[in-house]
């Protein structure tokens, strides 16, 4: 029985994933958009074993500490509070993280040019999971020198609809155009097909 | 019933006899909004740490409340499993996949963040 209590809030949380590897720049473009500084949550996950109930630690399994940064924007005439989730950078355990990615509207995937590779998995798992995406490449020497093209190609990316736009993830507006980015192809996702 | 001080264990077993709602806490996702309900006279310092960060008109999310009060994620699911069977707690749900997917809302969502940032 999923239900809201009789006096819940008036607002509901809509929920936003910003991927990418390690140093790509996802607390920064959270901080450029939230409201408030953006805070951090841990979580402790079980890396071996999954699935498999407590056995008294007798399994070969690993303990492993997880955190997300996350920031708000909170909008009143929509009734949302939007939510963006930063995925943990070091390691690649959020993946087994379902409770992440859970009722997630949509991701960004940061990428740096210069390590393109390491955002290569937040893109593969995204696309396996079918949430919809938006590409934002992270220009750190002021310019990037690939076309959009060789992007996808490099990240192998399947749906040639999957946007992929170029940001600085330090300024608030380039950051809020990922975002209207991002709300551009989820409104396209859900639009009835044209034949 | 001695105190840890400010960790990552709120007292929530002594506190509730060592048991906890499994089956109310599965409710509360990370995204879940929550304010606080009702009269907490009292109860313990921490319950009434969480349940000031959210009064009403305020609600913040179960990971928000996570983050503020310095816990993990996992053991303020519990806490919250257990202030919303005493009717301390209201909570509201993330938007529905459906919602996630209406073409209106999501339109509004848009054209206000655009408008606000
Ligand atoms: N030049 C440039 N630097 C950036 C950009 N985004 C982030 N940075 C810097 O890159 C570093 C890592 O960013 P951070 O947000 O912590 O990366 P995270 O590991 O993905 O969270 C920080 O020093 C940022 O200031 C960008 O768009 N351009
Ligand atoms: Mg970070």
């Amino acid at each position: 029985m999923p239900n809201n209590s009789d006096d819940a809030p008036a607002q509901a949380a809509f929920k936003i994933i910003v991927a990418g590897g390690f140093g790509v720049g996802k607390t920064t473009l959270v901080g450029s958009v939230s409201e408030i500084r953006p805070l951090t949550t841990e979580e402790r996950l079980t890396t071996a074993g999954i699935g498999v109930d407590d056995l008294d630690g007798i399994e070969d399994k690993t303990d492993t500490t997880v955190a997300m940064d996350f920031g708000r924007i909170t909008l009143p005439e929509a009734g949302v509070v939007v939510y963006l989730f930063g995925t943990p950078g070091q390691d690649r355990f959020w993946f087994v993280w379902d409770a992440l990615l859970e009722g997630a509207a949509g991701a960004i995937v940061l990428v740096d040019t210069r390590h393109l590779g390491r955002s290569f998995p937040a893109v593969d798992f995204f696309e396996n999971r079918r949430l919809p995406f938006v590409v934002g490449v992270n220009a750190f020497d002021g310019h990037q020198p690939y076309s959009a093209e060789q992007i996808r190609g490099a990240l192998r990316m399947s749906d040639p609809q999957t946007p992929i736009i170029e940001l600085d993830a330090r300024s608030r507006t380039s950051s809020r155009d990922a975002l209207i980015a991002l709300m551009d192809h989820l409104i396209d996702r859900a639009r009835p097909v044209h034949a | 019933m001695t105190s840890r001080g400010r960790g990552r264990r709120p007292r929530l077993y002594a506190a509730t006899g060592g048991r906890s709602s499994t089956a109310r806490t599965s409710v509360l996702t990370m995204d879940t909004l929550i304010t606080a309900a009702g009269d907490d006279q009292g109860l313990p310092s921490e319950w009434r740490a969480v349940l000031d960060l959210c009064r009403p008109p305020r609600a913040l999310a179960v990971a928000e409340l996570a983050a503020r009060m310095g816990w993990r994620l996992t053991p303020m699911t519990r806490l919250l499993g257990v202030l919303l069977e005493r009717g301390l707690i209201h909570h509201r749900l993330p938007l529905s996949p459906a919602e996630t997917c209406n073409v209106v809302l999501l339109t509004r969502i848009r054209e206000c963040l655009a408008k606000q940032l």
